[in-house]
């Protein structure tokens, strides 16, 4: 157990490399790119970090990835501007802030959601900080037992956890796994170097790169979906008022303390994530009040507990990214992706071998949740002003944006070509009701996964019960089991449905 | 026509096609025994659990079909906005090298604009020029990407 005073330590060892004048600009900049993006209808942190991940991989690992921590808080936090004021979810996980978010802005307390959006997340933030450094040690400890069988339950796990989280059919979802595995499949064969479904062409021996199947199935397919359903210009009525009253503090704090445990909790867990904790926080908050029937009319505890659990869990689900490598979500997934990128494998060592990476990491998310508020207060009216710009103006630019971060990051007209490929993919699957998420986790877990399956089975010599008499691995692989049973079950499955109905 | 099709049908054809397309393109891979998998095992393995699954999102849908009440609707194509989109990148990718990041963001932009009507002529010809002034400047000026403006 990690006691007070190393807590206090790895803290300061994190703030003193986030504090420094260039790491702190990193951090600014990154926050300001993420939520000015983020704004834009469409663009949730996934694609915003999509978008931008090439931009970072000019700095060092350390200013990369803290630029990229306060991309993804900008990001989001621009998302949940976008849900409150013109009732767009820049994400799956803002898509509860809509329900009463934009109903408190069509009765003109706008400037109040998205203040109790700015401070809920703020505390949030700040107690998830600490969750994290209390826990994240003791949780490295815990994963030296892990072997081969243990990763792969794991991963099993992780993407089981996708197919409950997935908001449509169950079916569709595991299929958009398998084929996120066949697609992780292509290129060299990492035991016996052969090409594999690389159809000939050398340009895929190294496989299909991350950047352009992101930006196709979340940016690309996107913006033609939108164009389809509205050239759209914004509906965002007047800001009258930027403070919550007394009476909104009141209801509101202890539904952003309550959201707070329920996102933090949700968070560590590998695929669990920020969709399920600001789900599970909207529920809890809509049980336990006394007049259930404000909520969706504008309540603003439906504003405070989302977004608390939201921002709680993108912190927490830093836990098992850091330590066991394991992405919780897209999101998690596009930062793996971006460690990669700068030669860091998110794993157990990362903590031991690169401490003020990792420190410095926790200490950055913390100044991002601080750098929001500072950024975003005072720019409320701004903001509003920006999503009213007509999508015909901003959609070429978003375009551009992803045709240049295609191309410069292996400076290759072919992933510009694998970006259209996999937009025209992702926008067909999306026609057809096939949510990406899935298949994005399925594509970065998959190649791991591969690995500690031969790996495991081959310590194993062949015998696939390794997975099952290993105590771990068999009590994660049991609960996979019973995670997916529970989903596969239509009474659950109608639940959830009425559950998505109430928007 | 598309639009009578039931979503899930065209769905199940695009996952079965994958599938079978990743088992086809597996076969010539060595498949090596559960002890030891060699490269072509598991993508044969995930090629069949997509025909599988896809056979039986399939059914479900014809299932669907012949009972009452689809809940969800029939799903509408526009294929404007997306051919104009493609277009726009299939532009960029063809004139990025010869021509630069300038000729190449004019390209892209002035060919997405043909995702939304009215055209409105001179303001995309306005868009266009900001916006290749704004990558030029961002992008290569600021962020230092290698990436050549004009032709050479």
């Amino acid at each position: 157990m990690t006691g007070l005073e190393d807590i206090a330590s790895h803290l300061g060892l994190g703030l003193g490399v986030a504090l420094t004048p260039a790491n702190l600009l990193y951090c600014l900049l990154g926050a300001l790119l993420g939520t000015l993006i983020g704004v834009l209808p469409g663009l949730g942190p996934a694609t915003t970090i999509a978008m931008l991940l090439p931009v970072t991989f000019h700095l060092s690992p350390i200013g990369g990835l803290i630029m990229l921590a306060g991309i993804y808080y900008g990001a989001q936090y621009g998302g949940s501007i976008t849900s409150i004021l013109v009732n767009i979810p820049g994400e799956s996980s803002s898509v509860v802030t809509c329900l009463d978010g934009h109903a408190m802005t069509r009765q003109g307390r706008s400037g109040a959601a998205l203040a109790t959006a700015a401070l809920g997340s703020f505390f949030a933030g700040c107690v998830a900080t600490l969750l994290v450094a209390l826990f994240a040690p003791p949780l490295t400890d815990l994963v030296q037992l892990f072997g081969a069988a243990e990763y792969f339950a794991l991963m099993t796990l992780g993407l089981v956890a996708a197919v409950v989280l997935a908001q449509g059919s169950v079916l569709k979802a595991l299929l958009m796994i398998l084929l996120g595995l066949m697609l992780g499949f292509v290129g060299t064969d990492v035991n016996s170097g052969a090409h594999r479904l690389t159809f000939g062409l050398d340009a895929l021996a190294d496989g299909i790169g991350f950047i352009p199947l992101a930006m196709g199935v979340f940016g690309i397919a996107e913006i033609a979906s939108h164009l389809e359903r509205s050239g759209g210009g914004g509906l965002a009525a007047a800001i009258t008022r930027l403070w919550p009253t007394k009476d909104d503090f009141r209801r509101a704090t202890p539904a952003v303390v309550r959201g707070t445990g329920v996102g933090a909790l949700l968070g560590i867990l590998p695929g669990g994530g920020a969709i399920l904790g600001s789900f599970a926080a909207y529920t809890l908050e809509k049980r336990l009040a006394k007049e259930p029937a404000r909520f969706g009319n504008g309540a603003i505890e439906g504003v405070a507990a989302p977004e608390s659990a939201n921002n709680a869990a993108a912190q927490t689900s830093f836990i098992p990214l850091l330590t066991l490598g394991i992405p919780s979500n897209g999101v998690m997934a596009l930062m793996v992706g971006a460690m990669m990128i700068h030669g860091i494998t998110p794993g157990p060592t990362v903590i031991d071998e690169q401490p003020e990476l990792f420190w410095g990491i926790i200490a950055s998310m913390w100044v991002a949740n601080l750098m929001l508020v500072v950024i975003n207060l005072p720019l409320v009216g701004v903001w509003a002003r920006l999503t009213r710009v007509p999508y015909r103006f901003l959609f070429p630019a978003v375009l551009l944006f992803c045709a240049i971060g295609a191309y410069s990051y292996a400076h290759s007209v072919f992933d510009v070509l694998l970006t259209m490929v996999f937009g025209l993919m992702g926008y067909a699957l999306l026609k057809l009701r096939c949510e990406p998420a899935p298949l994005l986790l399925a594509f970065v877990l998959g190649p791991m996964m591969e690995e500690h399956l031969r790996r495991a089975l081959l310590i194993g010599r062949g015998d696939p019960a390794v997975f099952v008499t290993r105590p771990l691995s068999a009590a994660i692989l049991a609960l996979a089991a019973v995670l997916l049973v529970v989903t596969v079950l239509p009474a659950i499955r109608g639940l959830r449905r009425t559950a998505f109905r109430e928007e | 026509m598309a639009r009578s099709i039931h979503p899930d049908i065209l769905a199940a054809l695009f996952f079965a096609s994958v599938g079978g397309v990743g088992i086809a393109a597996a076969g010539s891979l060595e498949r090596g025994t559960t002890m030891r998998m060699g490269p072509g095992y598991l993508p044969t393995a995930v090629g069949v659990l997509l025909l599988l699954l896809s056979t039986g999102l399939a059914l479900r849908a014809v299932a669907a079909r012949s009972g009452a009440g689809d809940d969800e609707g029939p799903v509408v194509w526009r294929l404007g906005p997306i051919a104009a989109i493609l277009a726009a990148l299939g532009a960029f990718s063809l004139l990025i090298d010869p021509v630069g990041l300038i000729g190449a963001t004019l390209a892209l932009v002035v060919a997405a604009r043909f995702a939304e009507r009215p055209l409105r002529p001179l303001e995309t010809g306005a868009l266009a020029v900001a916006a290749a002034g704004f990558s030029a400047l961002v992008f290569v000026e600021l962020l230092q990407l290698p990436i050549a403006l004009w032709p050479d």
